[in-house]
């Protein structure tokens, strides 16, 4: 399997204008499932995200009584800042902008950045919907964050390594989403739950007014918007590294075959979106700690003999 | 065409509508919708989120002054439209859409913007804070969250960052002390009856307190209806209660978060109100109701918000020993249009009954305290409260 | 030289942070000042090479400064507006007892003859650290985690007011629990 080479600068400028362009796909993708329903054209919906950019960037700003500012803007800016770092440790092809030796380690620590930063977005704007938007994520994540751990131990135990390149390059017999089947949707929901997104939207969602999205506009509001695609993109991306083998497939470079698989789980996960209700996280608190959490360690426990065996 | 210009007419491809409803304009607002959907524009959810205010019908003077702070509210670019019946719709989104495109307007808006938030008045609130245009010094205070029921007679020297005092404490649910925060929902929420307003006292997000009261409009719209006809045949009146019972489902499904089959409801919804025949929107009206039932997501995620005792009196609710549940109006709403619309029946119960609409506005108070703020709003949307029969039927107020 | 830099430059990070941890107008603000503070430190560890226990004590420090924002603020009453605030109390006592701690912890820091390496670090730096501190009492160590773990909920079911009567009836035998949240499994 290739050797990650070392840091590539030319993909150091690349990689954040891929995420951009994977991010725009996502949310034409969204656009073409709302234009659908509502029974416009496809190309109208396509073309949706673009408008959307062009309404925000012409939209100012606003603030509100005794908002705490800084908070607020660090807030703001911060979710598109960590999906940045996230996309810093996925290899694609053979470029990696840094394959640190404890990369799983690393995009957990990201997706607990999302927390402080949800919350501050949350707390920044002093207004009580926004508050409780804040706070409805924390809660969720608290559900989420013990199975999302434990399924991205799986496949570092079944790769005896934290480094993604060794994960990629231990999928070559066979994918781990395979015989890790679990781990890889606990893997989905945790990416889909981190970037507010579709059943786990429910801090940004209308019987608040729009929660943490409340008070934003202009510029703040795009970082936000655009932060959450850039989350799912980075979700999917990694995804694709540690269940679904990477770059591994016939024909086209392995490159193209990482694009590839990152944007049909892309799809597939913006799908989700419109499809299911969302989820309240006083709900999903009994169900993530007493079915989700038993049956990911179960998963665990099963790779781990299966790894111990085979020596 | 320049940079500005090309942007500018990217934005106003998909426009963000706050959609502020008086009480008697359903079927102004339900055509809005429409052609909001039509157009690929969105109905905004905060004022933050909003281009253009549009006011469905002529409101009264109390839903005026929020109307008034909510456009203080809108960040700029940004139109004003009022539409009183529904064939202005269209004119008024377009001129909508010109405004928004005017630069010199609404750079001329921009000057005129003062840098001071507008006075409060104390007893009307709106959704969430008031806001500034920018981050400009404050000298005023703001719209006052927390009541004046505050004692005030200690502590004078609170602190009071931006002119609101800090919340007290209060026992809450488990025992325990929490700060009280007095909020007010509505009049202008997404997915919430026209000129409801809830004041509610807040732990946290747990109701504790809630008291409703209605915006009355200044005057009634002279047609009737979804279907704006002056004579009611028994047609009309089934098209009618069929477009009333998928508007209501929509709000139901929009707030527990299911888009795609809220979408599906205001198509149907929209349908009836231009004009399809019943018969042809039967069939979808089957599979939405099919879906709905057997989505055990949503069984799961509604499992439990009951209505109480609020319909025990009526004649859908007589008879029953377990309260009604808020999935269970949801699917006796689409299993009743669905009804109608194939077999062509009469509806059971009659819309205009404002002894019925009053008995939910009383049993609101009880209904909501002890249920947070997501379950107060599915208790609210299942009620489908028709506040202009209320409106309607207290003293006339100018 | 470099590295020197960069520690010089994370410390000040890390010691202007927690001084900022006294000063700022906020709770939220206090709570993440000292976010910053334990990244900051977080980021010394990356610099020894310690790469696993240097993210995840960031990982770690965010995760319980965002939960430990909400008690702060939830018992302090705060709310995101700026006022001025004083957290500190006996402050001439907690003053001397803290220059005279880091006095001596930096003494010690500069002034102890460290011994020179001998030998070369281990190509896994973080199984070896793991050994040499927990060494003979690995198994104590493993399962010290979960006994925490279990001490904290049975700590919060005894602190519970209402108990299993109060929720299943007097017999146990109620078909849901008589709670004032229904929980996602009715259980």
């Amino acid at each position: 399997m290739t050797d990650a080479a070392g840091t590539n600068p030319a993909w150091a400028l690349l990689a954040p204008v891929v995420l951009g362009l994977l991010a725009l796909a996502a949310a034409a993708l969204n656009g073409i499932l709302v234009a659908r329903a509502e029974g416009r054209t496809l190309r109208s919906g396509a073309a949706a995200p673009v408008f959307e950019v062009a309404r925000l960037m012409r939209q100012r700003r606003r603030t509100t009584v005794a908002a705490d500012v800084l908070l607020w803007r660090i807030g703001c800016s911060g979710l598109v800042v960590v999906a940045l770092l996230k996309t810093a440790v996925i290899p694609v092809g053979p470029w990696v902008l840094a394959d640190i030796p404890v990369a799983i380690v690393w995009f957990n620590a990201m997706d607990v950045m999302v927390w402080a930063v949800v919350w501050l977005i949350g707390w920044g704007a002093n207004s009580a919907y926004s508050l409780i938007g804040g706070y409805r994520f924390l809660a969720q994540a608290v559900s989420y964050e013990l199975p999302l751990m434990f399924a991205l131990v799986t496949p570092a135990v079944a790769a005896h390594s934290l480094r993604v390149s060794d994960v990629i390059a231990a999928q070559q017999e066979l994918w781990f989403i395979v015989w890790m089947p679990v781990a890889f949707v606990v893997f989905c929901l945790s990416v889909v739950a981190f970037s507010s997104w579709g059943p786990f939207a429910t801090a940004a969602s209308g019987d608040i007014a729009g929660g943490i999205l409340t008070e934003v506009s202009g510029v703040d509001r795009l970082l936000i918007l655009a932060g959450r695609y850039a989350l799912l993109t980075t979700g999917a991306a990694f995804a694709v590294a540690l269940f679904l083998g990477g770059g591994a497939g016939p024909l086209l470079p392995d490159w193209l075959w990482t694009l590839v698989k990152t944007l049909l789980l892309l799809a597939a996960f913006v799908v989700v979106r419109h499809r299911l209700p969302e989820v309240r996280p006083d709900r999903l608190a009994e169900v993530a700690w007493m079915i989700v959490l038993p049956v990911v360690l179960l998963q665990t426990l099963i790779v781990s003999i299966v790894v111990a065996v085979r020596g | 065409m320049g940079l500005r210009a090309s942007i500018a007419l990217g934005a106003v491809q998909s426009i963000h509508v706050l959609v502020v409803e008086v009480p008697g304009w359903g079927a102004t607002r339900m055509r809005v919708e429409a052609e909001l959907a039509r157009r690929g524009w969105t109905a905004a959810r905060s004022p933050a989120d909003a281009d253009v205010l549009l006011v469905c019908g002529v409101p009264g003077k109390k839903l005026e002054s929020v109307c008034a702070r909510i456009w203080s509210q809108l960040p700029g670019p940004r139109a004003r439209v009022a539409v009183h019946n529904a064939s202005d719709v269209a004119s008024g989104l377009e001129k909508a859409a010109a405004e928004l495109l005017d630069e010199g307007r609404q750079q001329g808006d921009a000057r005129t913007r003062s840098h001071q938030p507008v006075e409060a008045s104390d007893e009307i609130e709106h959704v969430g804070h008031g806001g500034s245009e920018e981050s400009a010094e404050h000298s005023k205070p703001m719209d006052m969250d927390m009541d004046a029921e505050m004692d005030m007679s200690m502590d004078m020297d609170m602190p009071m960052p931006g002119g609101i005092p800090l919340a007290s404490g209060g026992p809450d649910r488990d025992g325990l002390e929490m700060d009280v925060l007095h909020v007010a929902l509505g009049p202008v929420l997404p997915h919430w009856p026209a000129g409801l307003v809830v004041h509610c006292a807040l732990q946290g997000d747990v109701i504790v307190s809630a008291e409703p009261d209605v915006l009355p409009a200044a005057l009634q719209p002279n047609n009737d209806g979804p279907i704006g006809n002056n004579s009611r045949s028994a047609h009309d009146e089934r098209r009618s209660t069929v477009a009333r019972l998928s508007d209501a489902a929509v709000q139901v499904l929009a707030l527990a978060g299911w888009s795609y089959a809220a979408g599906r409801a205001r198509r149907i919804r929209d349908e009836v109100a231009a004009g399809t025949a019943l018969v042809d929107v039967a069939a979808d009206l089957d599979s939405l109701a099919r879906s709905v039932s057997r989505s055990w997501l949503l069984r799961w995620a509604l499992n439990g918000i009951t209505v109480g005792d609020a319909f025990a009196n009526t004649g859908e609710g007589a008879g029953r020993h377990e309260p009604e549940t808020v999935r269970g109006r949801l699917i006796g709403w689409l299993d009743e249009a669905r009804r109608i619309a194939r077999y062509n029946t009469e509806a059971y119960e009659s819309p205009d009954n404002p002894e019925l609409q009053r008995s939910l506005l009383d049993a609101i108070p009880q209904l909501l305290s002890g249920t947070d703020v997501a379950t107060a709003r599915l208790i609210v949307a299942s009620l489908a409260i028709q506040t202009a029969q209320i409106a309607q039927a207290r003293e006339p107020r100018t | 030289m470099l590295s020197t830099i960069v520690f010089s430059v994370l410390a000040v990070i890390a010691l202007a942070s927690g001084i900022a941890v006294f000063r700022v107008d906020s709770m939220a603000r206090a709570t993440y000042a000292l976010a910053v503070s334990f990244v900051a430190v977080g980021a010394l560890l990356l610099m020894f090479d310690l790469d696993y226990i240097g993210v995840i004590t960031i990982l770690m420090m965010v995760m319980e400064m965002a939960i430990m924002a909400i008690y702060m603020i939830m018992f302090m009453g705060m709310n995101p507006a700026l006022m001025p605030m004083s957290m500190v109390h006996n402050k001439r006592w907690s003053a001397i007892l803290a220059v005279g701690t880091f006095l001596l912890l930096a003494g010690g820091a500069l002034l102890v003859p460290w011994p020179a390496r001998s030998g070369s670090p281990a190509t896994d730096l973080t199984a070896s650290l793991g050994e040499a501190i927990m060494g003979s009492k690995m198994l104590v160590m493993l399962t010290v985690s979960p006994i925490l773990f279990a001490t904290i909920v049975a700590a919060l079911v005894l602190a519970n007011p209402r108990g299993r009567y109060d929720r299943w009836g007097d017999d146990l035998q109620r078909a849901r629990p008589d709670d004032p949240q229904q929980g996602g499994l009715g259980k």
